[in-house]
């Protein structure tokens, strides 16, 4: 089937920001009021991909302390033996750790100075409830209960200029994660890009989603702006994603496929600074080892491809991978050959811009919070050091409070 | 003494404290249903108010004979081994029932219980959970979540056979304070530790509850301050005496029926009508449902219509024919995969339903369907015949009643208004086109 690709001046025609909204005095989001035209990044526009992993991800069997004999003590079903661990040397000064044998797409990003392991990452008082945890982490606030937007929100809010494209997009099966959510704009999610199609509407229809209305609830506003922004987006990706080759081959999951649609609309040039998508299933209760390995085995080899591909089409300059869990794993695993809820865990970046090597320091079993791993670096150190160093934004700004840097980029 | 009534539960006297007009009617109906058929409207407009219509309701009417077919063939699905097949078959019924409220309490209790079929593995399993929340979704709280507690389906989602003596396993106990009965801040990490014991020996077998005696941990417990040989009974009964949860109740089922955000007199009010009546579901709602509360100005069209109320509502004020893969997809899709909720949390409903992808495919669901072929569903015709729709004032009056209430936005009146100066002749335009422009309005998506 052929696809209509409207030219920039039939795009411009064809806005429904530009028209019916505008005329009308309602207030939109900047980048909403321009066109294609802006959706081109600048060339030196720095790309930050996140990867959540969701349901509490094993630390120790991700960065296995194999030569710690209360480790194999722990977990006397579950451990992974030393010889079986890809050993990672001992840059940054910790010895006795290596990943996952499932891993080897990571083990091989990092011994080519791609991937920077950031162990023992968490917050004081850690929560054990999945959500109130990933809260934590999505608001970056210790006491999320009252706070509506998230970190990356608070980069949307600060970075989201006149006629500039999104500043964020989800390419993901899941509702808008609230470490997304902005106080000016609906950061697009998109389930996939073939998703995002919109055929032909009446003028009838389009003044009856935008003209703004003379009472409206918040509620009704915030529906109408997404409706708005929908339309609007569906014709911003069809513009955009025309170039539908990915630039390298990705295994056959699920995550590849969402990576490689973030290449896409990436090497398409769609605009957005940060792209966010999930990995779920990480909350191994029972038979953990039937579920982990292939989890870790599809994180590994998805990004691995992932950035592969951004290389392929030189863009390994502009872009950073984070992956981050709500907690990890109890040390001692439990009766059902899994794990229960526990506090620190490992964090990696992946691409040029980390610095690569193992930080955060060795993972200390003999010192443990009520069975979990303390924390040594806090997770707002990470965010902080990679707004200001990557992103470019006052982390203090985002974070309501100043982070030492975690040492994580080059 | 008299506990003294609160005005806010009060019920609803029209001609006092409103009208008993289309509007609403047409909101009772949509949230303790769906998006109503005229039937439906023109059957609440004849009650005297909206007590009479709760009552009918919450006692819930005579399945309808095509209804009933589908009963008949629960076995059929349930041995079929299919998700999918099951999912069509509950919102083929959603579509079909007479008892539009059991049908949103039973989704309203699957999200409550969140139980995923990606960690169950058993479609039959997952019917014959569906079929105890339906059989109980109206009843005593107690009973549901005693009945949950032993659910097959529910034991294999949260790891109930592995909680074994002396290796306990917190999974359900969790839970069960968590987001089943009390919500955060009611309990303590030793009321879950001590909890989980009670309920060692808690297994399932080839899909039937068993109790294992020798796996059961009989030695004493302390659960939220009751201590003894407790049972996993004992801590249910514990879990629903807890002021805490008919609060978390009423905080919920508030935000299902009248708000997403009820203020905390609301919430006061509705947990004492729980209580007071046992935490009998039904017979709370039925005070609800005809109370001032339900009708304040400020909750009509407040709540974000779900993608399984979307679509089934769709069919319902349409009368459409619901093709079960169609349907399936859709609400799939829209976000809302019935049978495989994204956690043990359920979905968080309102605003999350809300994204420029879901939105999308809301649009486009309402272009396909008010296509010449209505996607196969809509039969403008034979509408158009059933209701005796032979001009256009009366299409587009039918029109405006069956999606917005018959109160069209001053932004759209005029659009719908111009129809009738075109497609002369056409009828069956004129109602496609009508329902296009309002289903494609930001007020329908909301309830």
């Amino acid at each position: 089937m052929t696809r209509h690709h409207p030219s920039r001046r039939e795009f411009l025609g064809s806005s429904l920001a530009a028209t019916t909204l505008l005329a009308t005095g309602f207030t939109l989001p900047g980048f909403l009021a321009r066109t294609a035209r802006a959706a081109v990044a600048a060339p030196d526009d720095r790309i930050l991909v996140i990867v959540q992993l969701t349901g509490g991800n094993d630390g120790l069997n991700t960065v296995v302390p194999f030569g710690d004999d209360r480790y194999h003590k722990a977990r006397p079903t579950l451990r992974i033996a030393p010889d079986a661990a890809l050993k990672l040397d001992g840059k940054g000064g910790v010895d006795g750790l290596g990943l996952n044998p499932s891993m080897t797409g990571f083990k091989d990003l990092y011994d080519r100075g791609l991937l920077s392991v950031v162990t023992n990452v968490g917050y004081p008082n850690p929560d054990r409830s999945h959500f109130r945890s990933m809260d934590i982490w999505h608001t970056a606030n210790l006491a999320p209960e009252k706070i509506e937007d998230g970190w990356l929100g608070r980069v949307v809010d600060l970075t989201a200029a006149e006629g500039a494209a999104p500043p964020a997009l989800v390419l993901d099966d899941t509702p808008l994660p609230l470490a997304l959510k902005s106080r000016t704009l609906s950061v697009p999610t998109v389930s996939s890009i073939d998703a995002f199609k919109l055929g032909e509407l009446s003028p009838d229809v389009q003044q009856a989603i935008t003209k703004a209305r003379s009472t409206a609830s918040d509620d009704l506003l915030f529906v109408q702006r997404t409706l708005v922004q929908s339309v609007d987006n569906a014709r911003r990706i069809d513009h955009v994603a025309g170039d539908r080759a990915p630039a390298a081959a990705y295994p056959d999951y699920g995550l590849a496929a969402r990576l490689r649609q973030i290449e896409q609309l990436i090497g398409a040039g769609f605009g957005a600074r940060v792209y966010y998508t999930s990995l779920d299933g990480f909350d191994t209760h029972s038979k953990q080892r039937l579920t982990h390995e292939p989890l870790l085995r599809e994180l590994s080899g998805s990004v691995a491809a992932f950035l592969a591909a951004i290389e392929a089409r030189g863009l390994a300059d502009r872009v950073l991978v984070l992956t981050y869990s709500e907690f990890g794993r109890r040390v001692k695993e439990n009766g059902s050959q899994g794990t229960d809820h526990g506090a620190a865990a490992p964090m990696f970046l992946a691409g040029r811009a980390c610095r690569p090597g193992v930080h955060g320091g060795p993972i200390d079993l003999a010192d443990l919070d009520e069975g979990d791993v303390r924390h040594k670096i806090d997770f707002r150190q990470v965010y902080a050091e990679v707004l200001r160093g990557w992103v470019g934004v006052d982390p203090a700004a985002v974070l309501g409070g100043t982070f030492s840097p975690a040492g994580v980029l080059a | 003494m008299t506990p003294r009534r609160t005005s806010t539960l009060d019920p609803y006297q029209p001609g006092t404290h409103g009208p008993w007009d289309t509007p609403a009617v047409c909101h009772l109906l949509r949230r303790a249903g769906f998006q109503p058929s005229l039937a439906e409207i023109q059957a609440g407009l004849k009650d005297v108010g909206p007590a009479a219509t709760a009552r009918r309701l919450v006692q819930g009417e005579p399945e309808t004979s095509r209804a009933r077919e589908l009963d008949d063939i629960s076995g059929s699905v349930e041995r079929s081994q299919d998700i999918n097949a099951v999912r069509g078959w509950w919102l083929k019924r959603m579509a079909r029932t007479s008892r539009p409220l059991h049908a949103r309490m039973t989704v309203f209790w699957h999200n409550h219980f969140a139980t995923s079929n990606e960690k169950v593995m058993s479609a039959p399993l997952m019917m014959r959970q569906l079929e105890t929340i339906e059989a109980l979704a109206m009843g005593r709280f107690e009973d549901l979540l005693l009945a949950m507690s032993r659910d097959p389906a529910m034991i294999i989602w949260l790891d109930g056979d592995s909680n074994i003596k002396g290796r306990p396993n917190e999974n359900y106990a969790r839970e069960l304070f968590e987001l089943f009965s009390l919500g955060v801040g009611n309990y303590t990490e030793q009321d879950i530790k001590e909890a989980a014991r009670a309920f060692t020996g808690w297994h399932q077998r080839q899909g039937e509850f068993r109790f294992f005696e020798r796996n059961h941990d009989s030695s004493t417990k302390t659960v939220l301050g009751h201590k003894g040989n407790l049972s996993g009974e004992d801590v249910v009964s514990i879990a629903v005496e807890q002021p805490a949860c008919a609060r978390f109740l009423a905080t919920k089922l508030l935000a299902e029926f009248v708000t997403p955000h009820p203020n905390p007199d609301l919430v006061d009010a509705f947990s004492r009508c729980l209580r007071d009546n046992d935490l009998h579901i039904g017979n709370s709602l039925e005070v609800l449902l005809a109370s001032r509360a339900m009708f304040d100005p400020a909750v009509r069209r407040a709540r974000i219509k779900s993608p399984v109320e979307f679509v089934v509502g769709a069919c319902r004020s349409l009368e459409t024919k619901v093709p079960v893969k169609a349907v399936v997809d859709s609400v799939n899709q829209m976000g809302q995969r019935l049978l495989e909720p994204p956690s043990v949390k359920g979905w968080n409903g309102h605003r999350a339903w809300i994204n420029s992808s879901t939105m999308l495919l809301r649009l486009t669901g309402v272009q396909r369907l008010t296509a010449p072929d209505g996607a196969g569903m809509l039969d403008a015709a034979q509408l158009r015949s059933r209701h005796g729709l032979d001009s256009k004032q009366k299409v587009l009056e039918f029109c405006r009643a069956v999606t917005l209430d018959s109160s069209v936005p001053p932004e759209v009146a005029p659009s719908i208004d111009s129809l009738e100066g075109q497609h002369d002749g056409q009828l069956d335009t004129v109602l496609r086109e009508a329902l296009r422009i309002l289903m494609s309005t930001p007020e329908y998506q909301l309830a």
